[in-house]
């Protein structure tokens, strides 16, 4: 009777020998690219909760933030010798109220007006993306249309990724561009338009290197051009320009650690617009094998300087203005952490994030929002994959 | 290198011509390997780096080689200097090939020129620092040669077909009746005969045994296999067999299992998370593999 035995290739010991074994030429055409070997399905649930402001901070309505729930359901599958195909699905519904505006409550200090009762909306994304392989590299193509209440976007998306011959470095590119519609619900809250448009169009420039059998680095560049309405309708006091220019620089750092079985992970970005605001993040994870699970810690720290015409209370004699937190200056720290498991076919996964901000934790001056966030957010995800 | 060779292509009719070309351009490639690394031809880059041994002189290599000493450098940690590449001086003292036991009196003297940490690689240049030491890929360099074979299979384009080189063996995709390819596990005891049959497709196999090459001296059969720390032969298992997605880790992970004491050997297997197949001295069978699968 024959019974199937198939390959594991993460062994410690074997993981070991696998690692010194790249730099010889006759493993590294095991390393061109290739369409995914097996089809995989997989469903995901997040859940996305905005602790409630402070009592101080609030001037009028309720303290309670936005609970979001994320249902995510992707399929990839491989399609003759070169090509996979992808369907992405993402279902998000929001709940909940959001900052107004912000003014000056009776202690003389600035605090939040929300915008009212709860609202409950839900956004639809379909994505569908198709890829090449070919020995030294892949191309992807990606169409996505997401819909909801007042907002609509199709966006469309092109990447190619390219290997030099000895399989060490590999060169990547896209661009992108997605036309969206804003057409705010009037139920809530006063708004001020009808429907408006805006554009956004994105290019991205990258690199990773092998450095070593247990290392690779990477580094990226990219550029945002968005122009058209890109106010918050739902903000009383906000007033932006009809352009923004966005810069990011990117880095990566990964380190297999052999003896330990482990793998540690650090990235950085550096992020700059026209609109005034400078960004900083880094994290650092550590991904730690345990047989057949990985477990992966992470801590991350982000600070942002304020937008040019951010104030805590919106300045309307200007020509543009926003007391929108999300503009301010502010740092902010996420503490995670991801489990993940495989088990033959069935993959399971499960994660949990803090995230806590204040404008003292952050590297920039600026005056503070009085509206900054704080969440929870845990996901739980199952994927199946089959010949 | 040391054994038969031998290469099939699973080809369509009208490709008869390409796959001739390709099988002389393999049998090119495997030769150039041998001549590099054989210690047995005196102008092997082998040979030239073991006639500098002591001497303070470092000899450039080429990327391939160098980079295989490095993966040699892993194997002898990851087997606490089992695996040592500088073992074949023992060759002075044991020669299989013949069937001798030389002059035993040598041995102490021998093992002081053992030791792959006394191998300084370093900016594709070996040394060795020790006089008269040498270094002998044969634990390595087969099989990495069939792991050469095979990708150049696969690089012009032909996913299905065997390499098997003195035993070691890679089977790409399936066979021209479109399954799995048939490869047997010989019996230690009688090593004409298959102890049993392993049905693989996209993997290597690779068997190490004791009853390969032995010598006989009065009424004592000794395994070919040397431990590097005592010179003397390993007592271990008759035989050890790996399944691995390339031939160099199986033929490493199997070479391994049989340079130690059973136990032991059961649990490096039992490690590397591969399939297996020990056979003990006794003839007994343990491991995935000898469960009855195939």
């Amino acid at each position: 009777m024959s019974k199937l035995i198939a390959l594991r290739t993460d062994s410690r010991l074997v993981k070991s020998l696998g690692a010194t074994l790249t730099a010889l030429p006759a493993y590294q055409s095991a390393l061109a690219d290739a369409p995914p070997a097996f089809t995989e399905v997989g469903l995901r649930y997040s859940h996305y909760s905005e602790d409630s402001l402070p009592e101080d901070s609030v001037i009028f309505r309720s303290r309670s933030r936005y609970d979001i729930d994320v249902t995510q359901l992707w399929i990839e599958a491989p399609v003759g010798g070169a090509w996979s195909i992808a369907l992405d699905v993402q279902n998000d519904a929001m709940s909940g109220a959001s900052p107004w505006f912000v003014g000056l409550g009776l202690d003389g200090e600035p605090g939040v007006i929300m915008s009212g009762a709860s609202i409950q909306d839900n956004r639809v994304e379909v994505g569908v993306t198709t890829r090449y392989f070919w020995a030294d590299g892949n191309a992807g193509l990606a169409i996505s249309h997401s819909d909801e209440d007042d907002y609509e976007a199709l966006s469309f998306a092109f990447d190619v990724a390219w290997n030099s011959a000895d399989n060490s470095r590999t060169w990547t590119a896209s661009a992108s561009s997605s036309n969206d519609t804003v057409s705010p619900v009037k139920e809530r809250i006063p708004v001020f338009i009808d429907e408006e448009s805006l554009n956004t169009q994105s290019i991205y420039f990258g690199v990773s290197q092998i450095l070593s059998q247990t290392r690779i680095a990477r580094i990226g560049l990219s550029y945002t051009q968005s122009d058209g309405y890109l106010t918050d309708p739902y903000k009383f006091a906000d007033r932006r320009p009809d352009t923004h220019d966005k810069w990011t620089l990117s880095a990566g750092y990964r380190q297999f650690m052999v003896n330990m079985d482990a793998a540690l992970q650090a990235d950085y970005r550096y992020y700059h617009d026209d609109w005034g605001t400078d960004s900083h993040t880094l994290e650092i994870g550590w991904h730690q094998n345990l047989g057949n699970h990985i477990l992966a810690p992470y801590l991350r720290y982000y600070t942002q300087g304020e937008a040019d015409f951010f104030s805590p209370i919106a300045d309307r004699s200007q020509a543009f203005y926003a007391d929108d937190y999300r503009l301010s200056s502010y740092g902010a720290l996420t503490a995670g952490v991801r489990w993940t498991v495989q088990l033959g076919d069935w993959g399971i996964e499960a994660q949990a994030e803090r995230y806590r901000s204040s404008n003292d934790w952050g590297l920039f001056d600026g005056d503070a929002a009085p509206a900054l966030v704080d969440f929870w957010r845990a996901t739980v995800g199952l994927s199946w994959r089959f010949d | 290198m040391g054994g038969p060779a031998t290469v099939l292509v699973v080809h369509s009719p009208q490709d008869v011509t390409n796959v001739k070309r390709l099988l002389t351009d393999v049998e090119r490639r495997l030769k150039e390997l041998e001549q590099k690394w054989s210690r047995y031809k005196p102008d092997s880059l082998i040979s030239l780096i073991n006639a500098r041994a002591g001497s303070g002189t470092a000899t450039e290599v080429d990327a391939e080689t160098y980079h295989l000493l490095e993966v040699c450098r892993t194997l002898w940690t990851e087997s606490d200097g089992l695996f040592d590449p500088t073992a074949g001086v023992l060759r002075h003292v044991w020669d299989f090939q013949r069937g001798t036991l030389l002059e035993p009196e040598k041995l102490a003297a021998l093992l002081q020129c053992i030791g792959f940490d006394r191998v300084i690689l370093s900016n594709n240049t070996v040394q060795l620092e020790i006089p008269h030491a040498e270094l002998d890929l044969g634990g390595v360099g087969k099989e990495y040669a069939a792991d050469v074979a095979a990708a150049m299979l696969r690089e012009a384009g032909y996913n299905n077909g065997l390499v098997e080189l003195a035993g070691d063996i890679v089977a790409l995709g399936q066979n021209p009746k479109r399954s799995p390819w048939q490869v047997g596990i010989r019996d230690p005891a009688s090593p004409e005969r298959s102890h049993m049959t392993l049905k693989i497709e996209n993997a290597a196999v690779a068997t190490s045994g004791s009853y390969y090459r032995t010598i006989h001296q009065g009424d004592h059969q000794y395994s070919h296999l040397l431990d590097p720390r005592t010179g003397w032969p390993v007592e271990g298992p008759r035989s050890a067999t790996v399944i691995a997605e390339n031939c160099l880790i199986a033929g490493a992970v199997s070479t391994v299992a049989c340079l130690k004491q059973m136990p032991e050997a059961t649990e490096w297997l039992e490690e590397s998370g591969l399939p297996w197949l020990l056979i003990s001295a006794e003839g007994a069978l343990s491991g995935p593999l000898g469960q009855k699968s195939s």
